[in-house]
């Protein structure tokens, strides 16, 4: 532990299973919302509708690694912590790293977006210093502490995703917009069978960042059932909403203009006419942009947290609040990173970088599975309470999934693949030489509680 | 000592909600995929050849899914008396 005496405070274990689902969702549901018809542009419907399964079907698994992962480990650096204690400190930066830049930019993005709703309402303002007032405003949020940041993101995600789903219930009784089959057929397939496959690209909007939902490990009242508990209700949810918001903007909105749409929901809702839907469409955009941002907060200062804790970074940013039990430090520098992307301006650059960043945690944590099944293959409680299925066969299909998705960025995003990629093998060395300058001694049972791994045996 | 009766019943709420949205994704996911393949069958061939992938892809999710959840649902049982998760 470091000099600073507030070092030694512990995180607050007090979040439930609901805490987790509404920081998973929270995140996530702002992909449904908007972000996930670019699908639409490259491949068609049939392109969104291959990325929305393929996506899927990689993310179901990727929850599933998490879940064992998390609620083994019960750290609060999730991804991270898994590849540290598993794989190395080389990888366990870079993952560490993407972790924060996924999430960061995430919250940039959001905060550009909330700000363009306000804009779109009230023309007269800025659209900067809006996004300033979000990120300044959900840092003090979570500086605060944690359990009301997350109660606040319960409330604001569980209205988004009811509007969704009233949405898609109410137009397929008839009463929520004419649905038209001829748009799915004008748009079905306009770029052949390579732009289904560069569709891809973008399927991990449905879903991207979930795997965040097991990073409040540590502030977990009983981590071992609300981590996996909350992972998997928070997948089924985005599932859910996947499938509902591809139908109805499918059927609402002519593709050629799908492709191209800023808030598809939003507009599939003005194409419908009714107004009770419109309103609340316009209301879960905007709840869906905070929830999100709100939750990358939380995630990222937990990722950067741990970096310091482990001296990766200077440990000052390891305190820990006395009064509110936050990381606050590490919550507070979330702020200038956020408004550095946010600056920026280019939304679709700030949300590649955020993909690239979430592919490479794709491929980190289920090979962090396959280590850690191979340094502790006995299934007690005290290591592995929960025992996902069909294990290691669906890390190794996670991998590849993940590596799939990333080789389509190289249609129409290869600098920021190339560029994401190079940051991420630069970091790996640097933080490799530097974990070789401190010392990092590492005993599984104080750590962990845990007996040696197999191969020390 | 642990209240056996509470337990259980908070177990079956657990498996409850989930058992509830599930249901709810196999219904939406069944209803939006077989809304749109049977809308391009005939006016698009290429959604026959891809057809297959579609399938595969759509029981691996549903599939892999469910096997998840009762897993989640197993090791609550499990554990739910050592480690006192509905005091």
């Amino acid at each position: 532990m470091s000099e600073n005496s507030n070092t030694g405070v512990e995180l607050v274990k007090t979040l439930r299973p609901y805490h987790v689902w509404a920081l998973g969702v929270g995140i996530v549901l702002v992909g449904e919302y908007m972000g996930w018809n670019f699908t639409v542009a490259k491949g068609g419907i049939l392109g969104s509708l291959f990325a929305l399964l393929v996506a899927g079907t990689m993310y179901v698994m990727v929850s599933l690694c998490a879940s064992e992962l998390g609620s083994s480990t019960k750290l609060a650096g999730g991804p991270y912590d898994w590849a540290r204690l598993f794989v190395g400190p080389g990888a366990a930066a870079i993952v560490g790293l993407a972790v924060y830049m996924e999430y960061i930019a995430l919250e940039a993005a959001d905060a550009i977006v909330v700000a363009s709703i306000a804009q779109s309402i009230f023309p007269e303002i800025q659209t900067f210093p809006v996004t300033l007032l979000v990120i300044a405003a959900l840092t003090f949020m979570n500086y605060r502490g944690v359990v009301a940041a997350l109660n606040l993101n319960f409330a604001l995600t569980f209205t988004a995703l009811i509007a969704i789903i009233a949405f898609f219930f109410m137009n397929i009784g008839g009463i929520g917009g004419t649905w038209h089959p001829e748009y799915l057929i004008s748009g079905a397939i306009p770029n052949g069978f390579i732009g289904v496959f560069a569709a891809l690209q973008f399927g991990p909007w449905f879903y991207l960042g979930i795997e965040g939902a097991a990073m409040c490990a540590e502030e977990c009242k009983h981590p071992t059932r609300a981590i996996p508990l909350g992972q998997q209700a928070g997948m089924i949810t985005l599932l859910l909403g996947a499938g509902m918001t591809l139908y109805v903007c499918s059927g609402l909105i002519p593709t050629a203009e799908l492709g191209v749409s800023v808030y598809p929901l939003f507009e599939a809702a003005n194409q419908s006419g009714v107004k009770f839907l419109v309103a609340f469409l316009a209301i879960g955009t905007l709840f869906t942009c905070l929830a999100s941002a709100n939750g990358t907060v939380c995630d990222s200062s937990r990722s950067w947290f741990a970096l310091s804790r482990d001296h990766f970074l200077t440990n000052w940013f390891a305190a820990v609040h006395t009064k509110y039990s936050t990381p606050y430090r590490a919550v507070i520098f979330t702020m200038p990173i956020a408004v550095a992307f946010a600056y920026s301006g280019f939304l679709d650059q700030v949300i590649t970088f955020s993909i690239t960043s979430g592919l490479v945690c794709y491929v980190m944590i289920p090979f962090s599975l396959i280590r850690f099944r191979k340094m502790f293959p006995e299934h007690t409680q005290k290591v592995r309470p929960f025992v996902g299925p069909l294990q290691p066969y669906l890390a190794y299909f996670t991998i590849f999934l993940a590596i799939v998705i990333m080789s389509t960025l190289n249609w129409g995003y290869s600098y920021n693949l190339i560029f994401g990629l190079l940051f991420y093998i630069i970091a790996y060395f640097y933080f490799s030489w530097r974990y070789r300058s401190i010392d990092a001694k590492h005993d599984w049972g104080e750590d962990m509680g845990w007996p040696e791994p197999a191969h020390r045996k | 000592m642990v209240n056996e009766t509470k337990y259980h019943n908070d177990l079956k709420k657990d498996a409850g909600i989930i058992v509830l949205v599930l249901g709810l994704l196999f219904f939406s996911e069944t209803f939006v995929f077989y809304t749109v393949m049977s809308t391009l069958w005939d006016a698009v061939p290429e959604a026959r050849t891809l057809f297959p992938v579609y399938l595969l892809f759509l029981v691996l999710l549903l599939g892999i899914e469910t096997i998840g959840c009762i897993r989640v649902y197993n090791s609550i049982k499990e554990h739910m008396y050592d480690f006192k998760y509905y005091d």
